[in-house]
């Protein structure tokens, strides 16, 4: 027997409420999973002090985790300097300034950029990028060139999330301040950052958030040291490199310190998260 | 590109594939995978029906592996230690470890003494070992790397006593970062650097304390620093498994071992 047309469709939105369900469920799952592997680490050492110690020999027992934290912090904040303001304005010349025909090149550039798998961006850092700043700024390798990296790779979410704030901005006050023959930079410096400041808060929020949790482009040119860099051009070492680095052959507390490092992103990106989503009364999510 | 297999899902996955009879998982050392990896392609051609997938991540990554049970056979670039002796193992090639520097770099000897300064950072510019007047950049690998603890035994020095300017993971990585830097100076094994040089990549293998890391040289064991490639594995293996195992050390394996620099056991 045939279902009814309305009886399949109330099947299929239970069916996908479930798989819904499943989904945001599985978030919860891995937060679990996280404390429970990395909640021995919590219990059997002074969180206070590993927090802030900077000594970090797995093998002699010593788990300071402060350089690959400002490591962490310093390489997204170096990201979001160079890519932020690029975003901003390549949005602001798209949304306002470019010419219909080539928007949508522009937007597949952007689409295209979006797609790039991050390996590929830290390989293009590793041998383009590092070669020609080794000689200048020896060993080439550190957070300079992984910010720059990284940069690249969080633009285009920029540039998405700023164009979707620049579509909530009302026509009436930019044909208003067109009919009273504003500039483009009046605009984008009284109604963009002027009145909608708050709003843009978010697309910088969500560069970050992309930026801390990537792994591999960041391993290959962050120079991988743990210490907390005494110049731009310094070598670091971030949580996510840690964990890539050292969880093939950790065992024990030194394994369990690793699942803390990503106990930690999970609390960096929720709280991330948050404030941008308190940033944003508007949904566009 | 076979570098970064440290991503969960895909390694879950490869994990959750391994019930197929027709597939065997390798993990480890990343001097031996580029090797393994060509004897794979020609173990795939032979026998179509199967499927090699390997990964890196260390010889020690390679014992624990093998020890869970996640992979079939682990790849290993040193010796089996005492502890490890529970496992059974097969040598499938000897090994060096070289010096490599960038090829405009002019220096062509080094002593042990003087990669020991270098490392301990006592000497920190080239014009100590007489060349231009700018830092050295002292590539260094990971923990848990087998070339590491080669390289420390040799060196006689604690690692945390070791001063590097850079930390890298694999030994791509720092094929591809000393020949991007010509100040740099980092290890790697004999066999990958002398594949890459012949490939027109911008290194040169230096010789230690005059003895030249050639083919020759780890022939006749007289190059100091050596070391075997092994595949191990615990129990018995599948027959897909000892099919490859055999297939490693077979006649159908000598080109490739040639092709790759390393030499096979007497």
């Amino acid at each position: 027997m045939l279902l009814s047309h309305n009886k399949f469709e109330s099947y299929l939105f239970k069916g996908l409420t479930l798989v819904g369900l499943f989904f945001s469920l599985s978030v919860f799952v891995v937060l679990f999973f996280l404390i429970r592997s990395g909640g021995h680490f919590f219990l059997t050492t002074k969180i206070s002090e590993t927090l802030l110690f900077d000594q970090w020999f797995p093998s002699e027992q010593l788990f300071g985790l402060a350089p690959m934290i400002a490591g962490s912090l310093l390489v997204s904040l170096g990201a979001l300097l160079i890519s932020g303001p690029l975003a901003l304005i390549l949005a602001f010349f798209y949304f306002y300034i470019c010419p219909v025909k080539f928007k949508s090149i522009l937007n597949i550039f952007m689409d295209i950029f979006l797609s790039i798998p991050s390996v590929v961006f830290g390989l293009w850092g590793l041998v383009i990028l590092v070669p020609y700043l080794a000689p200048l700024f020896p060993p080439g390798q550190g957070l300079f060139t992984a910010s720059v990296v990284l940069a690249m790779m969080i633009l285009p979410i920029g540039f998405k999330t700023f164009v979707a704030t620049f579509k909530t901005v009302p026509d009436e006050w930019i044909l208003a301040a067109k009919s009273c023959s504003l500039s483009e930079w009046s605009v984008f410096r009284d109604i963009i950052l002027g009145e909608y400041s708050r709003k843009l808060v978010i697309g910088f929020l969500l560069q970050v958030t992309r930026a801390i949790g990537e792994t591999m482009a960041v391993l290959m040119v962050c120079g991988n040291i743990i210490q907390f860099p005494d110049s731009l051009f310094a070598p670091i070492r971030t949580l996510t490199t840690n964990i890539a680095l050292e969880m093939s052959y950790a065992t024990d507390l030194h394994r369990t310190s690793l699942f803390f490092c990503g106990l930690l992103l999970m609390v960096f990106v929720f709280f991330l998260l948050l404030l941008s989503r308190n940033e944003s009364k508007e949904e566009y999510f | 590109m076979n570098i970064f297999t440290l991503i969960l899902p895909l390694f879950i996955f490869s994990v959750s594939t391994l019930a197929n009879e027709q597939q065997i998982l390798l993990t480890g050392s990343s001097t031996v995978a580029p090797i393994m990896l060509d004897i794979a392609q020609a173990f795939e051609k032979s026998n179509p029906k199967s499927t090699v997938e390997i990964q890196t991540g260390g010889s020690t990554r390679g014992i624990i592996d093998v020890k869970r049970g996640l992979s079939q056979i682990g790849m290993i670039s040193r010796d089996l230690k005492k502890s490890e002796k529970g496992l059974k193992y097969k040598t499938i090639a000897i090994d060096g470890l070289g010096f490599v520097l960038h090829s405009k770099n002019p220096i062509k000897n080094l002593s042990k003494q003087q990669l020991k300064n270098i490392y301990s950072g006592k000497i920190t510019h080239w014009s100590s070992l007489g060349w231009v007047n700018k830092p050295i950049t002292v590539v260094h690998k990971a923990e848990g790397r087998s070339t590491l603890e080669l390289f420390l035994d040799y060196i006689q020095i604690k690692n945390s006593k070791v001063k590097p300017s850079l930390i890298i993971g694999d030994n791509e990585q720092g094929i591809k970062t000393i020949s991007g830097n010509p100040y740099a100076i980092g290890y790697v094994s004999i066999g990958a650097a002398s594949y890459n040089i012949k490939k027109g990549v911008k290194l040169k293998l230096i010789s230690l304390d005059g003895i030249a890391a050639n083919k020759s040289n780890i022939m006749n064991k007289s190059y100091p620093i050596l070391r075997t490639l092994n595949l191990v594995y615990k129990g018995e293996l599948s027959l897909l498994g000892s099919k490859l195992l055999s297939f490693s050390s077979g006649l159908e394996a000598n080109t490739i071992l040639d092709k790759h620099y390393v030499i096979k056991p007497q």
